[in-house]
């Protein structure tokens, strides 16, 4: 058996597929490009197929992964995938993985506000003490200062006067959706802020590399 | 995409149903076909994507090189006040481009619960509702569906109808209307052309009259219209149009899986089934058309389970070979088969064990009524014994649960009747216990009670629906004597069964209670968390409408009944006589048996009834 790890791009009308129903889409692509995937036994046999770190609903990536095992992965395994997958979901690379979702250490994302008299300069000035907010956790809610989960954060105005955040925040045990840094603008400074995309553009370790 | 849209996606209940690109989504370019078709199905995503007769045109229509059809389905209220909110018209899922682009936009009528659906859709799309404020050719509103069988209470609102089974009558009525706008007719001139066409409706063409005591006095064809429109077949079933693709939902649908039709029609004959009498006369696939058809989807889909519908699978004449033939396949790909709408009688070990194979499957019967004599009146012949048989078998193979259907307020039924039902699930209880080789697991048996709704085209359509407050009193009456250990109850809303049978067999005049009940706000009228009796009963106050008139009155044999201009095949005359028998309390053998000559052979043309 193959224990394989296949890294993709989700976005366009993709980027609307949640967790859930992504793992029933991956799982009846591999059908259709006739790549059989190895089940568990017992009475309701299922694949072993896993996302290591589920993207939000209605978030974009370019390098999101999927765990998969398998007997044998055919050469052309990128092309038949590609052509199996929806709009939105394509796939990049395909190996053999050798590391665990275990030293997934932070996530870059680019998040994209659209509003008016969003300044760059706030956002810094912002984030530069600590930002006490409402967090949801496994035991339920507590106050937490979102600085601890930035690794780095830089602001940046686009031409259409709406603001890019480049991110760079915890992940695995202790992490952070960039959708607190949105919320934490948007009760500092009401009413700027009209909505949010939100782009995944890096895994990485705990040294800063990608995760791969 | 939109910006506007993707605004709007962020924050609404699963945006993925809006989105589109699912897997097998058909794009064209516009400029290359002559004509664009929205089909539109007038409830959820979730529903609408479960139905297999979307699929099948969808597929039939776009193997068309000058058609383009895509897909559009209603909003959830969240998404609704949105897209008004940003002025965002309806829209279709695989171009995104409004409705009001679209040279066709079809509806399926399959539940008459959707009918205020049809009206908010097409408001969305920013299109009058009623059919005589669209003057132009473009934006034509057609519909189908099991619904069009008696259509006049959405009547107003629809261009024109399509009777009966849609791959022929559709592709003739697309042919004209491809001519029509090549060469500039007008709105009035196509549909009067298009009423000549075997199984098109407009109803536009039929004058109604009524009676002092409300009754429908005549149906008067004008301009030379048939004076009967008459149900379309399809003659050659096994060589009809099948889908080779199916578009791949990327979020959960209701049914999400391979569904490959093998008969049309049903031997049957239960009087309260509207599909079994509509879909006269019965014809099968061959086991090699749907083995082939069930691999062919599979591999395309990549679901893992295929489901052998029709009425009445079982009765399929090689069924046992289709599920052996297909048993290697599915056991290697670890799909799982499935054979809806089982009837106990047929239920046999063999079939089970194929049927199990894969996935434990829970089991479904539907003895429709508790006692034997209540089963003869609506002819639904299943024997108490069979029922235990079909459970033994299951049970000892290691089941452990059981749904059972029922129905209420039947003609005919007594208290005594009803005690049947909790009798009925007793004796289950029992036989698991009997049969069980693993107690230990428990047992859940789910028995749900729906009010019957009389149909048009049924021999039932005569009779009188029992009330909402007697449908009350007998849930209630149920719900006392069902305190039985691992049994559950359920029973349908009696005000929305109400409702149902106030349209299903109403007249043309419901329509402005129809438009009323909707501009009050009524849509997903289907759907318990919005259903609201009180506006409807206010809306049938306000426009002088007394929905009981429909719903709970017996009809004497020579009312002239709404649907009277609308043939299935089967003659009133055998409906009649069925009626009649229902009341005697006298079973009907199957088809198979023996041909009761219910008529419906003329639509076949010198072709044969495959009972």
């Amino acid at each position: 058996m193959l224990k394989c790890r296949m890294q993709y791009e989700k976005r366009g009308p993709a980027q609307y597929i949640s967790h859930l129903d992504l793992m029933r889409v991956f799982r009846r692509a591999f059908m259709r490009a006739g790549v059989m995937l190895s089940f568990s036994q017992g009475f309701n046999p299922h694949p072993y197929i896993s996302v290591p770190l589920p993207l939000p609903t209605g978030f974009s990536s370019r390098c999101d992964l999927l765990d998969f095992d398998t007997e044998s992965l055919p050469d052309d395994f990128l092309a038949r995938m590609t052509a199996a997958l929806p709009e939105g979901i394509v796939p990049r690379y395909v190996y053999q993985r050798t590391r665990g979702a275990g030293d997934i250490a932070a996530v870059r994302y680019t998040v994209t506000l659209h509003g008016e008299g969003l300044v760059p300069e706030d956002v810094r000035t912002l984030f530069s003490a600590p930002v006490m907010m409402l967090k949801r956790t496994k035991r339920g809610e507590s106050e937490v200062d979102l600085c601890t989960f930035i690794r780095s954060l830089d602001a940046s105005s686009l031409p259409d006067g709406s603001l890019a955040l480049d991110a760079v925040l915890a992940a695995g045990e202790q992490s952070l959706n960039p959708e607190y840094l949105v919320r934490a603008i948007d009760e500092r400074t009401p009413g700027t802020v009209a909505w949010a995309d939100y782009l995944r553009t890096a895994i990485l370790d705990r040294d800063g590399e990608i995760f791969a | 995409m939109d910006e506007r849209l993707k605004a709007i996606l962020a924050r609404v209940k699963k945006p993925a149903r809006y989105a589109g690109g699912e897997y097998g989504a058909v794009k064209k370019d516009p400029a290359s076909v002559d004509l664009r078709i929205a089909f539109c199905f007038p409830d959820s995503y979730e529903i609408g994507m479960s139905h297999l007769g979307l699929k099948l045109l969808y597929a039939l229509w776009n193997a068309q090189d000058y058609i383009w059809c895509e897909r559009s389905f209603a909003p959830w209220p969240d998404m609704e006040a949105e897209m008004r909110g940003a002025g965002i018209p309806l829209y279709a899922l695989e171009s995104g481009d409004p409705l009001s682009d679209f040279d066709i936009i079809g509806f399926t009528l399959q539940y008459e619960l959707c009918y205020t659906n049809v009206l908010n859709m097409l408001d969305l799309a920013g299109l009058p509702v009623y059919a005589k404020d669209r003057h132009e050719l473009k934006n034509l509103v057609v519909a189908g569906g099991p619904c069009v069988c008696n259509a006049e209470p959405i009547a107003d609102f629809i261009d024109l109808f399509m009777f009966g089974e849609g791959e022929e009558v559709s592709l003739e009525l697309f042919e004209l209307y491809r001519r029509a706008k090549a060469e500039g007719w007008t709105k009035k001139a196509f549909l009067r052309r298009a009423a000549d066409i075997p199984g098109i409706y407009v109803p536009c063409f039929y004058d109604v009259t009524y009676r002092d005591d409300g009754a429908v006095a005549a149906i008067t064809p004008q301009d030379g219209v048939p004076a009967v429109i008459t149900k379309r077949i399809v003659e050659d079933f096994d060589r009809a149009f099948i889908p080779e693709y199916f578009v791949v939902p990327s979020t959960e649908v209701v049914h999400d899986r391979v569904m490959v039709e093998v008969m049309r029609g049903c031997i049957r004959g239960c009087r309260f089934c509207q599909a079994g009498y509509t879909w006269r006369p019965v014809r099968s696939r061959r086991a090699e058309t749907i083995i082939e058809n069930a691999k062919t989807l599979a591999l395309q889909t990549g679901y893992e389970e295929i489901s052998l519908i029709s009425l009445s699978s079982s009765d399929h004449r090689e069924i046992d070979r289709i599920c052996d033939e297909l048993s290697d396949f599915c056991r290697e790909r670890k799909i799982s088969l499935a054979l809806p709408s089982q009837r106990a009688d047929s239920f046999t070990p063999e079939l089970y064990e194929k049927l199990r194979m894969v996935r434990q499957t829970g089991l479904t019967f539907a003895p429709e009524a508790g006692s034997a004599r209540l089963r003869d009146v609506i002819n639904k012949n299943l024997a108490e014994e069979d029922l235990m048989n079909a459970c033994k078998i299951a049970f000892s193979g290691g089941a452990d649960s059981v749904k059972l259907y029922f129905m209420a307020g039947l003609p005919t039924e007594t208290d005594e009747d009803l005690l049947g039902i909790p009798d009925l699930a007793r004796k289950v209880t029992w036989n698991w216990r009997q049969n069980s080789p693993n107690r230990a697991r428990g047992l859940k048996v789910s028995v749900s009670v729906a009010g019957f709704v009389p149909k048009p085209h049924t021999p039932f359509q005569w009779a009188a629906q029992t009330t909402r407050e007697e449908f009350q009193r007998k849930y209630m009456f149920l719900k006392d004597n069902f305190r039985i250990k691992n049994v559950t109850y359920n029973w349908h809303e009696p005000a929305v069964s109400f409702l149902e049978g106030v349209f299903a067999r109403g007249d043309r005049r419901l329509g402005k209670a129809l438009h009323e009940a909707w501009k009050r706000g009524c849509k997903f009228d289907a759907w318990g968390d919005f259903f609201n009796l009180d506006t409807w009963l206010e809306v049938f106050r306000d426009t002088g409408l007394d929905p009981a008139w429909y719903a709970n009155r017996e009809r004497p044999a020579d009312e002239v009944l709404p649907w009277s201009h609308m043939s299935c095949g089967v003659t009133q005359a055998h409906l009649w006589r069925e009626y009649q028998k229902a009341l005697a309390g006298e079973p009907s053998p199957d088809c198979r048996a023996q041909c009761t000559g219910c008529g419906a052979l003329c639509l076949m043309k010198g072709g044969k009834c495959d009972a």
